[in-house]
């Protein structure tokens, strides 16, 4: 054990706060070092001066290892500016940390410096949170892992999900500012959307190689702190997001963003229709005309037209009924050609004014008033290339929260779930970016529409919105849920399960299979659940 | 929001005209272009440094107090004192703020116009809604201290909220069939637009899905590939090691093989 080396610096400095901690609670997570598979790692244990002595008996006892140092604080400072000043220390190319009794894998080093190519930026894993990191269930199954997507920029706006363990480029670190210790709880969140901001590139290693130390009863904050709002609201302001940033109000401890009052473009509203009618809620309805009126009733946004694509064959019954609906927002266009629903909702976006677009099936009602201005605060980002809404059945259970591809088969997570059903890592609540979202109502922006070529007519029925989001994936642009604008979709239980082509299903492979297998918002963890539900769980949430 | 010599010169002579002025403060006076055309006009115009001074209580009173683009750049509760301030030194309050500028780094207080109206109305100031104040800009209005109570409040609002609505819709009507009938007269020139339109859609899509098609044939290639290398490779250790024992074991082999032939 010494204190001051002066050799070549490792690749990666790892920090051990363990500022205030328990003796045996440091030498767990620096044994977990120790274990490493690889070299190219130092470590440096950060602790009150009073704390060091008792530290380098407890360290010493496991042998002398140069590659582990000792740093005094000067004076009695807080844990998190322990960190501040031990990273600043710190002379690794890339550096990360750890809180004193959480350990790492052994091959954790090894895993992270295999994908921390000189491009690299950022690098995070998976982690599961554990009562005692040394005490392991029989099995060695984890009790609450955290299986994380790969980088998603709009998740991490308002959802620390990237977590531990969270490598960065030392040089990167320093151009965001560095570590700033008065945001305690929110640091680790602040230092991700800071690097993320200028990240070359983020690199996921999708397997659990941070086992967290689950904190004390009664320490988990119920409210999501002030800090944690800053940090959250000082993003939005850098990158210039047009919204605020609030509690859940039904979940405190999550955060929300809300629309900002910024300039309003126009918003075209396309809805194909063959003017039909259905049951719902016991009674017969005239779909398009029950869509549009709640669009025109309840949207609080200014500035939109509904453009309905209308089968030749709708009766005149129907067609007084939805021009009732629309009033003065409504423009319709006839369709004469043989079905299908690719080519209506291209005609109507042809004939559409606005340079934004919603895709909206006829059989959905509008729930919440700010649905428009919810996914037009995402849309606006020319690198983002569709929004998705998040669509309820009729009694509120889950219908999309975005769409996932497992094993070749693009699906519906947590579709019928309950209707407040928080998800993993609170997916189903936050916003999300995934490789896809259901075309029953998606945000898009002209351009990206024009560019790849609108919806194609290779899939006149199902997976059009599929192929659509994976060709504006395939050029580079990310799509996001947006849990905040929701929405009914009665959809026909016939549809769902029998009329799907598998013709179509075929074209859709021979165009994206490999993304299909290897969806990058998918953690492979879940072992080929549609839904990001460990099989230990899904009983509780579905039941 | 930018105003030109020029701007300013006409701005001063309407405040003139319109509101008959003796006396104006002007707010956050910037450059003092404004307080200068006022002062051609013989009106008895100061001005005052928006950040240092808003926040005492001024010292008599004015015609007219005129604060433009000002209140969204200090702390909330330093705009919310300072508006009190000139609520107390006058009877009419010409104000503009823009509710859109959010990513101005000064601009710390965004509020839209009905957020300030209603702190206005705290101070027993209502919007004058026949004056039209947007030669300054869209967003401007004049608030006057009102006694008026309530119900004669809400008439007066009602009543021109009522006709812009009506006046929305007749142009959004007019829009709508303006829109038939350009789509009626220009026929054929028209449907030949689109088409040609959904045309390039066609082939764009056509375009990514041979790029998609080509992308996954590259896949399988390079899958079978490096299976094909494994075997090579497989297939060449092997040699290796009968290759590389001594002659006799190969000549062992070699005479085995012929036995076995």
């Amino acid at each position: 054990m010494t204190e001051d080396r002066s050799h070549a610096p490792p690749r990666i400095s790892i920090v051990v706060v363990a500022v205030g901690a328990p003796v045996d609670r440091v030498s767990e997570s620096v044994d977990s070092l120790r274990q490493q598979t690889a070299g190219g790692w130092g470590a440096c244990v950060v602790a009150s001066p009073d704390e060091i002595a008792p530290l380098r008996a407890a360290l010493e006892r496991a042998g002398s290892d140069g590659r582990v140092t000792l740093r005094a604080t000067s004076g009695a400072v807080a844990p998190a500016a322990a960190l501040a000043d031990a990273v600043a220390s710190t002379s690794g190319e890339l550096v990360t940390w750890l809180d004193a009794g959480d350990c790492v894998e052994p091959v954790a080093v090894e895993r992270v410096l295999a994908v921390a190519d000189d491009d690299v930026d950022f690098v995070y894993t998976d982690e599961d949170e554990l009562d005692d990191p040394l005490d392991r269930e029989g099995d060695g199954s984890p009790s609450g892992p955290r299986l994380k997507p790969d980088w998603s920029p709009e998740r991490l706006s308002v959802y620390p999900y990237t977590g531990r363990l969270a490598v960065f480029r030392r040089a990167t670190l320093d151009d965001a500012g560095g570590i700033r210790p008065e945001l305690v709880l929110a640091l680790d969140h602040d230092v991700a959307l800071r690097v993320g901001e200028r990240a070359r590139r983020v690199v996921h290693v999708a397997e659990v190689l941070y086992r967290r130390r689950r904190p004390d009863l009664g320490t988990t904050p119920a409210r999501a702190p002030a800090a944690a709002m800053r940090v959250v609201a000082e993003h939005l302001d850098r990158i210039g997001f047009p919204a605020t940033v609030d509690h859940d109000p039904e979940r405190p401890r999550l955060l929300r963003l809300r629309p900002a009052r910024t300039a309003r473009p126009p918003v075209s509203i396309v809805i194909p229709t063959g003017g039909h009618r259905r049951v719902v809620h016991g009674r017969s309805m005239n779909l398009v005309a029950n869509c549009v009126g709640s669009i025109v009733r309840r949207s609080t946004y200014p500035d939109y037209e509904v453009v309905c694509v209308v089968d030749e064959s709708t009766d005149d019954q129907a067609r007084a009924e939805l021009v009732a609906a629309g009033r003065d927002r409504l423009r319709i266009i006839p369709y004469r050609e043989p079905f299908n629903f690719a080519r209506k909702i291209n005609l109507g976006v042809l004939r559409a004014r606005s340079d934004f677009l919603v895709i909206l099936n006829d059989d959905t009602e509008v729930i919440t008033p700010e649905w428009i201005e919810s996914l037009l605060m995402f849309a606006r980002d020319p690198e983002v290339g569709a929004v998705g809404a998040k669509l309820r059945f009729a009694d509120g259970r889950l219908q999309h929260v975005g769409v996932v591809a497992v094993d070749g088969n693009p699906g519906h997570p947590y579709y019928g779930f309950p209707a407040d059903f928080d998800g993993h890592m609170d997916n189903a609540r936050t916003p999300t970016n995934c490789i896809a979202v259901t075309a029953a109502c998606m945000m898009t922006r002209r351009d990206s529409f024009e560019s790849v070529g609108g919806l194609s007519l290779e899939f006149p029925l199902n997976y059009n919105d599929v192929d659509y989001c994976l060709k504006l994936y395939h050029s580079g642009r990310r799509m996001v849920f947006d849990p905040y604008a929701e929405l009914f979709h009665f959809e026909t239980s016939s549809r769902a399960t029998g009329s799907v082509s598998e013709a179509e299903l075929e074209a859709l492979r021979a165009r994206w299979g490999r993304i299909l297998r290897r969806d990058p918002y998918y953690n492979p963890g879940f072992g080929g659940r549609p839904d990001f539900v460990l099989p230990l769980a899904v009983n509780a949430a579905a039941g | 929001m930018q105003q030109s010599p020029d701007d300013l010169a006409r701005t001063a002579r309407r405040l003139v005209t319109d509101l008959q002025l003796e006396s104006v403060l002007d707010a956050g006076s910037g450059s003092g272009v404004l307080l200068e055309r006022l002062r051609d006009l013989d009106v008895d115009a100061s001005g005052l440094d928006a950040t240092e001074s808003l926040g005492e209580p001024l010292e008599r009173k004015y015609d007219l107090v005129v604060c433009i683009e000002v209140l969204e750049q200090l702390a909330p509760a330093d705009a919310e004192a300072a508006l009190e301030n000139l609520c107390a030194a006058t009877d009419r309050v010409l104000f503009s703020s823009t509710p859109f500028e959010y990513s101005a780094p000064a601009n710390v207080n965004v509020h839209a116009p009905e957020d300030w109206s209603a702190q206005f109305a705290r101070q027993g100031f209502v919007r004058n809604l026949d004056y039209d104040a947007s030669f300054l800009t869209p967003w401007a209005a004049l608030y006057e201290r009102s006694h008026t109570l309530l119900p004669e409040v809400v008439r007066t609002y009602d009543r021109a909220w009522w006709q812009l609505r009506l006046e929305v819709r007749q142009v959004r009507e007019k829009v709508l069939e303006l829109h038939a009938q350009l789509e009626e007269g220009s026929g054929p020139v028209a449907e030949d637009n689109l088409r040609l339109r959904e045309e390039l859609l066609l082939a764009r899509d056509d375009i990514v899905g041979h790029e998609a098609r080509l992308g996954e044939a590259l896949g399988r290639i390079e899958v079978l590939e490096a299976e094909l290398r494994r075997h090579q490779d497989a297939l060449a250790g092997a040699e290796r090691i009968l290759g590389s024992r001594s002659g006799r074991l190969l000549r062992a082999w070699h005479r085995v093989r012929a036995l076995l032939r």
